[in-house]
């Protein structure tokens, strides 16, 4: 057994004391911590909807002519995509010579209880890349749309084949409900047991607490101990420190779910996996995905349990496009974007990718 | 990582280590009892008993305050609702007349242009 000198344990034994204070001082800190900071500009906005354009980093014969319009969830906010400068996906973007647009959807309110998830793909999406199109004077658009935001994205395009996207990143996507085992949603959420109906009559909007508690569950060792476990440890690296604030600002830093939008989840998505089946139908018009076309990124984390991989495995399966490239990484739902590998997965494999068929930089 | 040196210097690396053994257990069997029907059920059976518990106590509410609103004359929840989502879909006209605007006078441009 190796020998320990009383000054190396004094000082373990110091340092644990401090310990509990500082931990304790970072997690009442983190809903300060700043996030979100890449420069940016408010183009357009609509109800609680706000379309952001990223200030280019590099000088316009270096910026790929095809924007790129980054669409994220609708249950949570979308600052995970520009965490802290250093870690920030938008950032990364930017200095690889892209033209980042972000539709942020904002907190939805009581009145807008009765907005579906069909409104987010077939009323406001279209009306957010109509603005990008204007003000990048361009008709090309590239779609990166991440966990419900591939949902909303995939619902555009199949209602819009004929463009204007370009090319579609789908991050996580939701789309196959039939492998119901894997999930915990669709246990929790089951029509044999839950009464959607019931609960969104009484309840309204999806509380933002509902959302992160339920999602919280679904790892509950992991989020409620382990996270504070992990600051603990790296309680002395104030870059790791940094980070797990503003994971933690953004994990309880939630909206609500218009109640319409979760009836119809579950309902039609969920139970009746409509998206698939080829049943659902918006606006009058099925929803058939076969009839996009456009080359496609999908992208799967391979520890993901609030959207399990078999899920999202079907793309190539149910889209028409020739080109399908599907890409599963070690990470989780969440850590798949901002885990401290992010910046040399993900992020690189989706700009290479999107940079090939983005048009040649300058020639805008 | 922790290295087997941290391991002989600082005592509380071996409780660390037991720690991260017991969470790892602690987290499987979460994840067996948290994915089994039986949760599920109880799950949804609490919150279906939470919003029927809650229904009656909120139809009181609303109408205890939609009577306070009547008395002192001023809008109700309700009504401030209802507006709202009557001003959301105006908005949305707004912006089809603005977007319609828009293209007209960038092809009323082209023409003085042409």
């Amino acid at each position: 057994m190796a020998s320990r000198s009383p000054f190396a344990m004094a000082s373990a034994i110091a340092d644990t004391v401090r310990k509990p204070y500082r931990t304790f001082r970072a997690i009442s800190d983190s809903a300060k911590t700043p996030v979100g900071l890449t420069p940016r500009e408010e183009i357009w906005s609509l109800n609680k909807i706000k379309l952001y354009r990223y200030t280019p980093t590099r000088p316009p014969d270096e910026i790929h002519p095809v924007p790129l319009l980054l669409v994220f969830a609708v249950i949570t906010k979308p600052f995970i995509m520009d965490l802290r400068p250093g870690h920030s996906f938008v950032e990364f973007m930017l200095d690889r010579g892209f033209d980042v647009y972000l539709v942020d959807w904002g907190a939805p309110g009581p009145e807008d209880a009765g907005i579906t998830l069909d409104d987010y793909g077939a009323e406001f999406l279209p009306r957010a890349i109509r603005r990008v199109q204007k003000h990048a004077g361009i008709d090309d658009v590239n779609l990166l749309g991440y966990c419900f935001g591939s949902l909303v994205t995939l619902l555009y395009a199949a209602l819009n084949p004929d463009g204007p996207a370009r090319n579609l990143v789908l991050l996580t996507p939701p789309l196959d409900m039939s492998q119901r085992d894997d999930s915990k949603f669709s246990v929790w959420l089951d029509e044999r047991w839950f009464d959607v109906d019931r609960f969104v009559d009484n309840t309204g909007n999806l509380p933002e607490f509902a959302i992160t508690t339920g999602a919280k569950l679904l790892k509950v060792v992991a989020n409620y101990i382990g996270a504070y476990a992990m600051l603990w440890d790296r309680i002395d690296d104030p870059d790791s420190v940094a980070n797990w604030q503003a994971m933690h600002r953004w994990v309880h830093d939630g909206v609500e779910l218009p109640a319409e939008a979760f009836r119809q989840w579950v309902r039609d998505y969920l139970w009746a996996n409509a998206l698939v089946s080829g049943k659902h139908v918006v606006n009058g018009q099925a929803i058939d995905l076969s009839r996009i076309h456009v080359p496609v990124l999908n992208v799967l984390a391979e520890l993901d349990h609030i959207v399990p991989p078999r899920q999202s495995l079907g793309v190539a399966e149910h889209l028409g496009s020739e080109e399908v490239r599907t890409e599963v990484l070690k990470a989780g739902h969440v850590g798949i974007m901002s885990g401290r590998s992010a910046h040399k997965h993900l992020w690189p494999t989706l700009a290479d990718w999107l940079a090939e068929r983005s048009g040649e930089p300058g020639t805008r | 990582m922790a290295t087997s040196n941290d391991a002989a210097s600082n005592p509380m690396e071996t409780i660390r280590r037991l720690r991260d053994r017991l969470l790892g257990a602690a987290g499987n069997a979460a994840d067996v009892v948290t994915g089994s029907e039986a949760f599920g059920q109880t799950m949804a059976r609490t919150m279906n008993a939470a919003a029927a518990a809650t229904a009656s106590v909120r139809s009181v509410a609303h109408s205890g305050a939609e009577m306070a609103a009547g008395w002192l004359n001023i809008p109700t929840r309700r009504q401030l609702i209802e507006l709202a989502t009557r001003i959301n879909r105006i908005e949305l006209i707004l912006d089809d007349l603005d977007v319609a605007a828009s293209e007209l006078l960038d092809r009323l441009e082209e023409a003085e242009d042409g």
